[in-house]
């Protein structure tokens, strides 16, 4: 088949494929200027077919264009230009104005006829994808953005929080000494009076600056709350760590039990104690078991002393409750609800107190038994 | 076929050369001086394609294939890690270099560029060797996949993978490091005709 045969099939051909085709020759004459690029470029076949493409689009002169399509013409592999690095080959404007991008491929075609051989080239549109890879990276950059400034206002609230913290400590430990200083003279002025009232006021403001050193004191161990990251805490290696009297023993069956908490976890166990050592009348012992439930781990922590009313079952939970500083339980929540853990008292009054403490499933560990 | 330094300078002459082509094109098209470093050359028979492994490590490489047929038959691939492809987009389209977005997937547009950019190194190198062959190959489209070595050169018909060219280089750009490789992997009769003319012309 002559080589204007074989041109004239693939025009037939590359008319009915929706692909920009254009064949050059090695002069670059255009010999096919198919439909679709006519339609793309608003330049009709007859018109483009025996023009010279360098001339028409002096751009592909570039070396970028030029060496490349010389490689392919010399027998080399075929050339292909992105459109990120080419927006287009042959610029072609669509209906709304703006450029259409596109993806060329440029490859040999012998024809039949070694010594003439021509370059075809293939233009893919890609502008609906080139848009839309654009505005998820646009979407992407913005979220990036996004998160950066986030970052930036943590970090300033953190500075300021440590700001605050300093101030808060020197300040606290100022009051303290005061309050030491307060506490000392108004001993002395009590052993010095001989008037039962004036005696009887300086024990109540003497109270008062014991209140006052204790939210202090509560106040330092409350601004400690998720300063530190969560962890794994083994219960037996706490409960060790306690200084238990004789007189009210605890018995533990949580061997191998972890779970997932704040590190003031120690607190809560040494509030617990401390509890029970103050208000659990008449106890003897303290039991300490661990059951699997149905939504994680149950922590029962039980005493056989006097028990706690009915009416004050969720009050002892409560800033401020109770006779000593009222702050420990508070506390105690306060610790294990950083890590989802909840406590509530179930006991029965006369019969003891039991705390229930539930832990979520996977904030627990049993270790298995050597 | 036994080959020795000589043939082996020779070869490494040729993909250098090559190998500069293409560095003149990419910077020429980038408006950046872009650098391609001497490659390293080393050849592996079918017996040694291990070797490949634990001299490249078994990382998954951004490739871009050539596929050719003729009196030299077989495959080249231009490989880039996933981390050097990211900054090549990067520095050859002129966006921001950004560090935490090497984990990205690439685009159909990311590939498209990488296809460009190894179409161009190979085409360079598979210029230079068919000089020396004085012979006209035909070629496929470059394509382009991500895969690691093994199978890179289980892609290639059994009959056209009983040698490797390994060439390793690295390009320069806005002063960035970025890490390429080629790999031409043949039929052992293609890697002889290869030293067969490269000994005719380096020796007369």
């Amino acid at each position: 088949m002559s080589q204007q045969k074989n041109l004239s099939v693939i025009t037939e051909f590359s008319d009915a494929l929706p692909v920009g085709i254009c064949v050059i020759d090695r002069k670059r004459k255009i010999l096919i200027w198919n439909r679709t690029l006519a339609e793309w470029s608003g330049h009709l076949s007859e018109v483009m077919v025996g023009e010279n493409l360098m001339e028409l689009y002096p751009d592909l002169n570039t070396p970028s264009y030029r060496s490349r399509i010389d490689q392919v013409m010399d027998g080399g592999p075929p050339a292909v230009f992105s459109s990120q690095l080419h927006r287009s080959f042959i610029p072609c404007t669509k209906a709304d104005g703006t450029s259409r991008v596109q993806q060329t491929s440029v490859i040999r075609y012998a024809g039949g006829n070694p010594d003439h051989p021509c370059a075809m080239i293939i233009i893919e549109d890609v502008t609906d994808l080139d848009h839309e890879i654009r505005s998820v990276r646009q979407m992407k950059d913005q979220a990036l953005l996004e998160v950066q400034e986030r970052k930036k206002a943590e970090e300033a609230l953190e500075n300021l929080n440590a700001k605050l913290n300093l101030l808060s400590s020197v300040t606290r430990h100022d009051i303290l000494n005061k309050i030491m200083v307060i506490d000392g003279f108004l001993g002395f002025a009590e052993d010095l009076t001989s008037d039962a009232t004036q005696a009887e006021y300086l024990r109540h403001v003497r109270a008062a600056a014991m209140v006052i050193q204790n939210i202090l004191l509560f106040n330092r161990q409350y601004e400690q709350l998720g300063i530190e990251d969560a962890g794994w805490f083994s219960i037996d290696t706490l409960i060790e760590t306690l200084d238990t009297e004789e007189r009210l023993p605890i018995y533990s069956a949580c061997k191998g039990v972890s779970i997932y908490c704040d590190p003031m976890l120690e607190k809560v166990f040494y509030n617990l104690y401390d509890n029970a050592l103050r208000h659990a009348m008449g106890a003897t012992r303290i039991d300490l078991a661990c059951q699997p439930s149905s939504s994680g781990l149950l922590i029962a922590w039980e005493d056989d002393g006097s028990g706690i009313p009915e009416d004050d079952k969720e009050e002892i939970f409560k800033r401020g409750f109770g006779k000593n500083t009222g702050m420990g339980l508070f506390l105690v929540r306060e610790i294990l609800a950083i890590t989802g853990i909840a406590i509530t008292e179930t006991g029965e009054e006369g019969k003891g107190a039991r705390f229930e403490i539930s832990v979520p499933e996977g904030a627990y560990r049993i270790a298995n038994p050597a | 076929m036994e080959i020795d330094p000589l043939d082996l300078d020779a070869i490494c002459e040729l993909v250098n050369i090559g190998v500069g082509k293409a560095a003149g094109i990419l910077s020429e098209m980038t408006g950046s001086v872009i650098e391609l470093t001497i490659p390293n050359v080393s050849i592996y028979s079918q017996d040694e394609f291990s070797q490949i492994l634990s001299q490249i490590g078994k990382d998954r490489y951004s490739a871009i294939s050539l596929d050719f047929q003729g009196v030299f038959s077989g495959m080249t691939y231009s490989i880039f890690p996933a981390e050097s492809a990211h900054v090549l987009i990067d520095a050859v389209t002129g966006d921001e270099i950004s560090d935490n977005e090497y984990e990205r997937p690439f685009s159909s547009i990311d590939a498209e560029t990488l296809k460009e950019i190894g179409n161009i190194l190979i085409n360079g190198v598979m210029g230079s060797i068919t000089n020396v062959l004085q012979s006209q190959l035909t070629y496929s489209l470059p394509s382009y996949c991500e895969a690691d070595i093994p199978a890179l050169i289980q892609n290639v018909r059994q009959e056209h993978r009983e040698a490797v060219l390994l060439a390793e280089t690295h390009m320069f750009i806005r002063n960035l490091n970025i890490e390429g490789k080629i790999l031409i992997i043949m039929g052992a009769e293609s890697f002889e005709t290869l030293v067969r003319r490269v000994r005719e012309i380096s020796r007369g």
